[in-house]
């Protein structure tokens, strides 16, 4: 029976699974004393398992061309937020909305995602990032426990702060218009919706990700 | 900060490799039925921190550019 996993072409979960649970770990390291990702210090079996299952996914997928352009197209998207995002080059565009988070916040370091194209999140969103939903009326849309995805209208702008004070870390700010005509917005929270005073709901990094136009369509 | 083939594989690794092993199967079928869309689906269902696996990506980069 061959307990290398690498070395077996049976792709089922199960036998891979029994495969990985007696591999016998002087295998594994003098694999990888062999390769260029020779361990600093000893793993556990659960790393190595998840190691040796990362190497096959990928495996899989440079073998399939159609997949992987998809997966690539999803990454690229997603390197053009985090590059604009970690840009931090402070300073923001100058418009009457922007004005009013100069007065209210931190001010510098608000960054503007020009491509978004959906957010997807769960729950958490305030009207001001700086004050907690325990403290009205910054409380928006608190439950958690659904995944709302909005696609972001061309010509909107998704907006990131940040939060360098805020132990929740960033927020993204979308523009209260998005929010107002969703299903999932109460009549309450509509009405909160329409007296922000910065028209943008907040909502933190933690629970929502934004996916950007991508700029490489090569993938 | 040019976005290169390599840092995209790079990420799109990183990500395949944040997918837990009971994603196993959802990912299989997603292989045989690729979409982009449908990755992204994977993704969350696995409530994987995609931006973040983004950002700690594109600040591996610059370090090693420096």
């Amino acid at each position: 029976m061959n307990n290398n996993p690498e070395l077996s072409d049976n792709s089922s979960s199960e036998n891979d699974a029994n495969q990985w649970d007696i591999l016998p770990k002087e295998n594994f390291y003098q694999h990888q004393q062999n390769s260029e990702e020779a361990p600093k210090s000893e793993l556990s079996d659960e790393e190595i398992k998840q190691i040796l299952r990362a190497r096959k996914r990928n495996e899989q997928l440079k073998n399939n061309v159609e997949a992987k352009k998809h997966a690539n197209r999803v990454a690229a998207g997603l390197l053009a937020f985090a590059i604009t995002a970690t840009a931090l080059v402070g300073g923001i565009v100058a418009t009457s909305q922007k004005d009013i988070l100069e007065t209210d916040r931190t001010k510098q370091n608000i960054i503007e995602m020009e491509n978004a194209e959906e957010i997807v999140f769960y729950g958490n969103v305030r009207s001001n990032p700086e004050i907690p939903n325990s403290e009205d009326p910054s409380n928006i849309y608190t439950n958690t426990n659904d995944e709302i995805r909005i696609d972001v209208p061309e010509g909107s702008t998704i907006l990131y702060y940040p939060g360098d004070k805020d132990p929740n870390g960033g927020w993204y700010g979308v523009p209260v218009d998005i929010l107002e005509s969703e299903s999932f917005i109460s009549d309450r929270e509509a009405r909160r919706l329409e007296k922000d005073h910065d028209g943008y709901a907040w909502i933190n990094h933690n629970n929502a990700s934004v996916t950007t136009e991508s700029e490489n369509s090569s993938f | 900060m040019e976005i290169t083939p390599e840092i995209t594989d790079q990420l799109t690794e990183a990500l395949i490799a944040a997918l837990p092993e009971s994603a196993e199967d959802d990912y299989q079928a997603w292989l045989k039925n690729p979409s982009e869309e449908g990755f992204q689906d994977l993704l969350a269902k696995y409530n994987i921190d995609a931006a973040k696996i983004a950002r700690a990506t594109v600040l591996k980069e610059k370090e090693n550019e420096q």
